[in-house]
């Protein structure tokens, strides 16, 4: 028997490597042990729908920085730009996770728009599934914590 | 003469990409725009030839900003990007009577396809 929330973990873990590397030029590695550090900036996504979820990442300093660079190679006036290009980011990568969610279970489920520097997560205790996933780059760490609960799960 | 381009997307990296894709092409950027109210101003004030409109925005979203502006012009050739890109999506943007719904990151040699697409229209 099919284990769905396994199922939901390892669509978010394959989307993000995948597209990732799309954007920024370097891969993104699924880092099966737990990260600890210290997080240098927090994003916060929602999904909304017939799969609802709160998305919450953290970001050490040095992935950060890379992702913005990247992000940002062919604009002048970079800095104040910063938090956009990191939720654009954080948007698309999701963005495409919840594309494969949606299809495979012929359901319709949206994103809201990314909330860049958040300090906590706020609202996971609302949701009664849990799947944290941790990321590691030859840049640095991300880690997604995500509550969520589907009709269809 | 270049065909006109108006980018609607809060975010400028889909804006810049954008330019770097077009410069030196067929085509122009000629106006962004970071919400779907702003680009239904800057359509009436620019005319752009082509807009290129992303779903997920502050405000209204990108599939009511094409509604508004096909109420107003069903000529109007748009095009929608977004970074979900599901069939049940795709068949919101059909129900518009829009054809083109592209997944982000953009890719370079889609957006040309796309646009030749659209001017067989």
């Amino acid at each position: 028997m099919r284990n769905v929330h396994e199922d939901v973990c390892h669509m978010f873990v394959n989307s993000f490597t995948s597209v990732s590397e799309e954007i920024t030029g370097f891969s993104l590695e699924y880092n099966e042990k737990e990260n600890e550090f210290q997080s240098a900036q927090n994003v916060k996504i929602q999904s909304v729908g017939t799969f609802r979820a709160s998305l919450f990442f953290s970001m050490d300093k040095d992935f950060e920085q890379a992702v913005f660079l990247a992000m940002a190679k062919n604009i002048s006036a970079k800095e104040e730009l910063r938090e956009l290009l990191i939720g654009e980011f954080i948007n698309i990568i999701s963005g495409h996770a919840l594309t494969r969610i949606n299809n495979l279970a012929g359901k319709s489920s949206r994103l809201t728009v990314p909330l860049v520097g958040v300090s906590c997560w706020d609202d996971k205790e609302k949701f009664p599934k849990r799947c944290t996933v941790c990321f590691q780059s030859v840049y640095g760490k991300m880690r997604m914590d995500m509550g969520y609960e589907c009709d269809f799960c | 003469m270049k065909k006109s381009v108006l980018v609607v997307d809060d975010s400028p990296f889909v804006y810049y990409q954008l330019k770097d894709m077009i410069d030196g092409s067929d085509y122009e950027v000629i106006g962004s725009a970071k919400s779907g109210e702003e680009g239904i101003e800057m359509y009436h004030e620019l005319k752009p030839d082509v807009i290129i409109l992303d779903i997920i925005m502050p405000g209204i979203d990108g599939l009511e900003t094409a509604e508004i502006l096909l109420k107003e012009n069903r000529d109007i050739k748009i095009i929608m990007l977004s970074s979900l890109f599901d069939a049940n999506l795709m068949n919101e943007v059909k129900a518009l009577g829009l054809r083109f719904l592209l997944p982000k990151p953009l890719q370079k040699d889609v957006l040309f396809a796309t646009l030749e697409m659209l001017e067989k229209k």
